[in-house]
């Protein structure tokens, strides 16, 4: 390898090439090569022909909760994300100084981030349900005479409640650690400036601190919204398809129906929209990363 | 513009005790230099007087107005940090306005101030740029206009120098030491360096061990330290200090003697600059073998053993000496005037000049 680099060192565009080969093959495997072949199975059918039956399907199908699933899973992410944001948020504000035990709680916020989002959904399903803890404290302390039923098809709002409560409380913990990360790099001495000119506490939050966490906060956000357009399993445990999600829909679409071609359209849906927002994303964060 | 007094400050971080009861007193219009090694106290006593930190026992006054439970935004002070702490993601002229909005100044004000202030430090021509654009020394500057911007009762300054370049570090010494004269606020100075702390203080209190060990013009600190922890602390090389016994008015050192010591009986240490050592002449002449020669070329830095005593005498000699070779057996002396007795006990200082 050191080699070949050497004797190609006067051609920069093929040195860069071989540099980045192992990331180029990689994507191309393992990136490129599903999408292709993604749009192949949802639109070629057995003999060559191209149909669009499976959107046909997908679209109009009594079987299909298409529309609600797009529905459901923009919903969610436009409660999940903004509110995990704000609380990670808090919560790096709180632990900014060092106090004693400030230790002890970064590592228990961060734990939800070692659970499979199985797990959570079980551990909030065990919650929740009309025998588990939630309901056994509130009649115990004599709040409620019957438990509240969380889970079923007529409880649709108090499911949503549910999975919005467990998905909030797993990814939280992402978005504090990247956040928490970046506001250890701030230097200290820039908050104490702003304190000896003056600067209130929430001055120094609104002009100095929040600004300075910029970055991270931009990094947990694209991160945090793609991620919220897969939502499947804590909804798949909480709600079944009482509930339709996208990525969910696309379970089902294979292992219910055996309709590989309307999985992977709803595959392709997923794929472009987290496209599109990666796109928005990075046309609104522009001016800070150029910098 | 205010003076500032600190009474008895204790500062306690959980079992280590920064500060033993600081007293200090830093007239109106005065620069104070807080002088010390590392880990004396002399940023925690700024800080103090910042309010970015609570002494645990004493009181902060300025001019006359208990300051000691109130936050920093209520004190009137600004600071220029270690690091320059200035704000990233504002443009120079953003920094240097921000204590300006803070204190909600009429927009045109704040732009014929942060000019003002710009001007004086000359960086009107950076003030679009961001911090990052700048150079060490071009954010020093930024982080001084920020500071005097507001025109602060009390400029306190934390090692402000300590990150430039030697040649930066002598012009900017001079120039900040100039500003305070110009404005004539009270400003105390941090710093390890005892060039930087005589070039800018009017006063200098040199720390250590969380105290205070003396209070003194240049001048006095330099000719009158008050123990021998600032005897050794200030000048370099450091004074040299040696074992004697004085007895009846004779003062024996070094394998020689010098008579009329009055004042003082007993064991005693007998310090002495390296730059107040002569060779061949001085009323205390003792002889010494040169170990080592250190050409500096204005000034050479001579070890002298002597002996018989088995002490080791460091003397800054003029470059002159340079020819003095290692094993040669010189005389060297010392004026009356410019021995200094320190009681071998407490180090206190006993006679500055026999």
């Amino acid at each position: 390898m050191g080699s070949i680099l050497y004797r190609i060192s006067g051609n920069p565009t093929a040195k860069a090439l071989i540099l980045l080969s192992p990331t180029i093959i990689y994507l191309a495997v393992f990136i490129a090569y599903p999408i292709v072949d993604s749009f192949r199975i949802a639109f070629m059918s057995e003999d060559g022909t191209i149909t669009l039956e499976s959107l046909d399907f997908l679209l109009s199908s009594p079987l299909s909760e298409f529309w609600d699933a797009l529905r459901y899973t923009f919903l969610l992410a436009a409660l999940v994300v903004p509110v995990e944001t704000a609380l990670a948020l808090v919560a790096v504000i709180v632990l900014f100084k060092r106090f004693r035990g400030r230790d002890a709680v970064v590592y228990i916020l961060a734990i939800p981030l070692a659970l499979s989002d199985v797990a959570a959904g079980l551990i909030w399903y065990a919650m929740l349900t009309g025998k588990g803890f939630l309901n056994k404290l509130l009649i115990d302390l004599g709040l409620i005479d019957t438990p509240i039923q969380f889970f079923g098809y007529a409880n649709k709002e108090l499911t949503l409640l549910a999975i919005f409560l467990a998905e909030v409380w797993r990814s939280s913990a992402i978005v504090f650690i990247i956040l928490f990360a970046g506001a250890q790099l701030i230097n200290k001495e820039v908050l104490e400036a702003a304190e000896v000119f003056g600067a209130s506490f929430y001055v120094r939050l609104r002009h100095i601190l929040i600004p300075m966490l910029k970055p991270s906060l931009q990094a947990a956000l694209i991160i945090r919204t793609l991620f919220a357009f897969q939502v499947f399993a804590v909804v798949w445990i909480l709600a079944g398809r009482d509930i339709p999600v996208l990525a969910g829909e696309a379970y089902y679409s294979i292992t219910e129906l055996h309709r590989y071609d309307v999985a992977a359209v709803y595959a392709i849906i997923i794929a472009v929209i987290s496209a599109l927002l990666g796109l928005v994303y990075i046309r609104l964060f522009r001016e800070t990363l150029r910098r | 513009m205010a003076s500032i007094m600190l009474e008895g400050i204790v500062k306690r971080f959980g079992k280590t005790v920064a500060l033993r009861g600081v007293n200090l007193e830093v007239r109106d219009g005065e620069a104070m230099v807080l002088l010390g090694p590392s880990g004396c106290g002399k940023t925690t006593t700024l800080r103090i007087v910042a309010g970015l930190e609570r002494p645990d026992e004493g009181r902060v006054v300025f001019g006359g107005r208990d300051v000691t439970n109130l936050p920093p935004k209520d004190r009137n002070v600004a600071m220029v940090f270690q690091s320059y702490a200035l704000w990233p993601h504002m443009r120079v002229f953003d920094n240097i306005a921000f204590p300006l909005k803070i204190r909600k100044v009429e927009s045109s004000e704040v732009r014929r101030r942060v000019r003002w202030a710009a001007e004086l430090l000359e960086i009107e021509h950076l003030l679009d740029r961001y911090p990052h654009q700048l150079s060490g020394g071009q954010q020093q500057r930024v982080a001084v206009a920020r500071a005097i911007v507001t025109e602060p009762e009390v400029l306190l300054m934390d090692e402000p120098l300590s990150n430039l370049d030697a040649i930066l570090r002598v012009k900017m010494r001079s120039e900040i030491k100039k500003l305070q004269r110009r404005l004539g606020v009270t400003m105390v100075y941090v710093t390890h360096d005892q060039v930087e702390a005589m070039v800018i203080g009017d006063r200098v209190a040199v720390m250590n061990y969380g105290e205070v060990q003396q209070v003194g013009s240049p001048q006095e600190i330099y000719n009158e330290p008050a123990n021998t922890f600032v005897a050794t602390f200030i000048g370099s090389p450091q004074m040299n200090i040696v074992k004697g016994v004085i007895s009846g008015g004779l003062l024996s050192l070094l394998g020689t003697q010098i008579e009329g010591v009055e004042g003082v009986e007993g064991e005693v240490l007998v310090g002495f600059r390296p730059e107040r050592i002569v060779i061949g002449d001085g009323d205390l002449k003792f002889p010494a073998i040169v170990d080592f020669v250190e050409d500096l070329g204005s000034d050479v830095i001579v070890h002298l053993s002597v002996e018989g005593a088995g002490e080791l005498v460091i003397a800054k000699l003029r470059g002159a000496h340079a020819s003095l070779k290692p094993g040669e057996k010189v005389l060297a002396g010392v004026m009356r005037s410019d021995i200094h007795i320190f009681d071998p006990k407490t180090g206190r200082a006993l006679k500055h000049g026999v």
